[in-house]
């Protein structure tokens, strides 16, 4: 990028690469180029483990040069667009077109229009049948993979699953079909027999005149017809990177970031997460532990975090939270903890690590009365709450920090005020205490997003609740919030209205993403970015109704677009979910009981596990 | 023990801004695994301390750091350390001890020497500079702070030469840098537009800085 140019621009270290851990090859000594593209601003992107994985997985091979993109920031894209400058990857700068491969990660819904805008910046045609030979295949995979369809059009193949399984298999595919002057078809063919790979061209879909699916069939012998999920079975035997990139300019995270394990015993019935990483399987803490000393080394970070879940779950957190602590304290690297399950020992535990930048404490309750949090399968009570604050208060803890939902399903206005009141119960419990121990007063920071029914989960059929119903909502929650020390936060209610029609969209949404992003919609996950009206007049001039998407409640027989995904769970699990969710009946958790969800037949992780 | 680093910052990585170039020292010490003290206190930090920002975008060979360890290490170990961790455009060009003279280089720091390149050779260019030395005064509005003010920059320009150049007209000049007196080089130029009776085109002119002064009996002596 020309030097005049980045002295016109917002953060130009955002396009400039060169980070340290950077992988430098020589384009020309390699069979296959990989852009790996995440569709948000560089800030964000680099932040991501998913990203830190998969760029030194790929780059491992001596075949591959796998370099990175990030969605240009609007001024850099105002003068890209009047140069005529293409999309370009930080390692070479070379512009995108000429990459054999484009990698976008789906990580959320409102990042869609990001790709769209990324390919048209590249100079490469968004509609994937207007793409030819010379044109990079483009490929996506990530969480919003699992409901592909309103990018099937766009996108060409759609990989299903952990990216150490399947990978390989399908660039070494590549290389041979090119070596064998195949064609962009022909090798599309080939990898329909790749497990976990999904190439939308070769599906075909009718619709009954309700607009529900009539047929969703192969039109190719080799397409299969169910595209089953791929994941890692034993995390201590997979690839796991040494290195971690570390960026020149403040992300949103810069520390060393270790994955603690996938999946998650819960089973939140309104967490997506929770079923489409299932089973659990975990890395031993001596593999982390080992892992930690390298990454810390040639990072530099002063901050090492923990990822996962729920990383309260992780078997062997003690050994490896004390086993950090250890190794890292005299160095002066701080062990940045996750929200944990509050007692004696992780009390003591955040004493030690956190000494005096003693964070808030976080909570979860996601509902604000026991019945409705019975619904969505959320196994956190009142009394561990109250009793987990009354410890950190006893502790000097002063701040406590609470995630709610509204518009859950069966969701009353008792359940709404229920949030209040348990706000009010925290106060109250920092006032039981005696005043001697009270010398700074108490802050509850009260945050409540909107619930968006998602694919996968046994909340798949149920009605999103429409923006309107969403304001009133949040309205009587915060009129009932009565104590001055709780401050009350809440999401924006469009956006989340937005992400609930794109999450469950079926094929037919492309045009509306597309048509949205034509009157100018891109980086819609920012609040202050997204405007709903784009999104409303897009729908309408494509003629797709945004609540037969989002708000309507489907039956259990409708054919869903992503049916023909497989994650391991059945349907007939979600559908028993569901219907124990109505009866305020809960489910226990892997580790306590098997609920029988039929993850099992990945042959590994917590489904396997010797119980103590 | 402190030492006195001095180190280049050229090429893409001069588009971090100062925050950042601290950061990335104090991770490259942590990489280079060289015992670098902390402060005492609630949140301990690296004792590590540079002479004076330089401005995002702006190119320079000669930037200085202290840095407080808790041994004594030779010099050479240090810049081949740091060397072996540091990002393209950034190396370090010189490591010496502190003696006992020595005072943090942000508070002895007085002077800079700058290069100025135009992006084309000014017509008669030595003349019209000689003329402007001639007034009493280079009196230019400054704003700082959402203030403007009117200020005389003279005192603050200690040398200026032109370098022979065929296609660009290019100067050196050495002008007030540091929390004393502080001249923006930027404003220099300016003032030479104004002088000349043009508009100042931000982007027409490339700035470099060469050296960091302070002064040692009248004398300009490098950090």
């Amino acid at each position: 990028m020309r030097d005049d140019i980045l002295l016109r621009v917002d953060k130009p270290a955002r396009y400039i690469g060169n980070e340290i851990n950077m992988v430098k090859k020589n384009p020309e000594n390699v069979d296959i180029r990989f852009a790996f593209c995440f569709p948000d601003v560089y800030e964000v992107g680099m932040s991501h483990v998913g990203l830190q994985i998969l760029y030194y997985f790929f780059n491992r091979r001596n075949d591959m040069y796998c370099e990175r993109c990030f969605a240009p920031w609007h001024d850099m894209e105002d003068i890209m667009r009047k140069e005529n400058i293409l999309l370009f990857a930080l390692e070479t700068g070379d512009s995108l077109s000429k990459f054999d491969f484009i990698g976008f990660t789906l990580q959320y819904e409102m990042s869609f229009t990001n790709i769209i805008n990324m390919i048209d910046l590249a100079g490469i045609p968004i509609w994937s049948k207007e793409r030819g030979e010379e044109h990079p295949i483009i490929i996506a995979g990530g969480p919003c993979a699992y409901n592909p369809e309103p990018l099937a059009d766009i996108i060409d193949i759609f990989y299903i699953g952990e990216g150490e399984v399947s990978y390989d298999e399908l660039m070494d595919l590549y290389k041979e079909n090119k070596k064998n002057g195949g064609t962009k078809k022909e090798f599309l063919e080939k990898a329909l027999k790749i497990d976990g790979i999904y190439v939308p061209c070769f599906y075909e879909v009718t619709y009954k005149e309700n607009g529900e699916i009539k047929t969703f069939k192969a039109n190719h012998k080799d397409a299969p017809e169910k595209v089953r999920k791929v994941i890692v079975d034993d995390l201590d035997r997979v690839f796991y990177p040494e290195k971690q990139l570390v960026p020149l300019i403040e992300t949103v995270h810069d520390r060393v970031t270790m994955e603690v394990f996938r999946g998650c015993i819960r089973g939140c019935r309104f967490c997506q997460a929770g079923y489409i990483y299932r089973p659990v399987r975990e890395r031993s803490a001596d593999s982390l532990l080992d892992k930690a000393d390298n990454l810390v080394k040639f990072s530099g970070h002063e901050e090492i975090s923990l990822t996962s879940l729920s990383t309260a779950d992780y078997r062997e957190f003690k050994k490896l939270a004390e086993g950090l602590v250890d190794k890292f304290s005299k160095e002066h690297i701080n062990i940045s903890l996750p929200s944990l399950r509050i007692d004696a020992f992780s009390l003591e535990l955040m004493k030690k690590v956190q000494e005096v930048r003693r964070s808030s404490l976080t909570f979860a309750p996601e509902a604000g009365t026991q019945r409705l949090r019975n619904v969505i399968n959320k196994g956190l009570t009142e009394d561990e709450i109250l009793n987990g604050c009354s410890l950190a208060f006893e502790g000097g803890w002063n701040r406590v920090k609470l995630y709610f939902m509204v518009g859950l399903p069966t969701e009353t206005d008792d359940d709404l005020i229920g949030i209040a009141k348990l706000s009010s119960a925290i106060v109250d419990k920092y006032y039981e205490m005696p005043k001697e121990k009270r010398n700074r007063g108490v802050s509850v920071v009260v945050s409540s997003s909107c619930f968006v029914p998602k694919p996968f989960t046994p909340f798949q059929w149920s009605p999103q609740a429409t923006f309107k119903e969403f304001m009133k909502k949040q309205k009587l929650v915060k009129t009932s919030m009565e104590r001055k020390q709780i401050k009350f936060n809440y999401h924006e209610v469009q956006l989340s209205s937005m992400e609930g029609v794109l999450a469950r969209g079926d094929r037919r949404v492309a045009k509306a993403i597309v048509k949205a992003w034509e009157k100018g919609a891109k980086f819609d996950g920012w609040n202050d970015l997204f405007k709903y009206d784009i999104w409303v007049e897009a729908f309408d001039e494509v003629g797709l109704d945004m609540a037969f998407y989002a708000n309507r409640q489907r039956e259990y027989d409708e054919i869903l677009p992503w049916d023909f995904i497989s994650i391991g769970v059945s349907k007939k699990f979600f559908i028993n979910e569901m219907e124990k969710s109505l009866k305020e009946q809960i489910t226990l958790n892997c580790r306590t009981k098997c609920a029988m969800c039929g993850a099992k037949s990945f042959g590994g992780g917590v489904c396997y596990e010797v119980q103590d | 023990m402190k030492y006195r680093i001095k180190f280049t910052k050229v090429d893409k990585i001069r588009f971090i801004g100062h925050l950042d170039l601290l950061k990335l020292f104090q991770r490259a010490i942590k990489r280079a695994e060289l015992p670098v003290a902390y402060s005492n206190g609630f949140n301990p930090h690296q004792l590590i301390g540079f002479a004076v920002p330089l401005p995002l975008g702006m190119a320079s060979i000669g930037e200085y750091v202290d840095v407080e360890f808790k041994e004594e290490i030779d010099n050479l170990t240090i810049k081949d350390n740091l060397n072996n961790v540091m990002p393209d455009g950034i190396e370090i060009i010189d490591v010496r001890k502190f003696t006992e003279k020595d005072k943090s280089c942000a508070s002895v720091l007085e002077a800079a020497l700058y290069e100025v390149c135009f992006d084309e050779k000014i017509y008669e260019f030595s003349d019209i500079i000689r003329k402007m030395f001639l007034q009493d005064s280079f009196e230019i509005e400054r704003t700082s702070k959402h203030k403007t003010k009117v200020v005389n920059i003279k005192p603050d320009i200690f040398s200026f030469d032109e370098i022979e150049n065929e296609k660009y007209t290019v100067f050196k000049t050495i002008i007030s840098t540091g929390s004393h007196n502080n001249l923006k080089p930027e404003l220099l130029v300016k003032y030479i537009y104004g002088f000349m009776g043009r508009d100042y085109e931000p982007l027409k002119v490339k700035y470099k800085r060469i050296e960091l002064f302070k002064k040692d009996n009248g004398q300009f002596l490098k950090l």
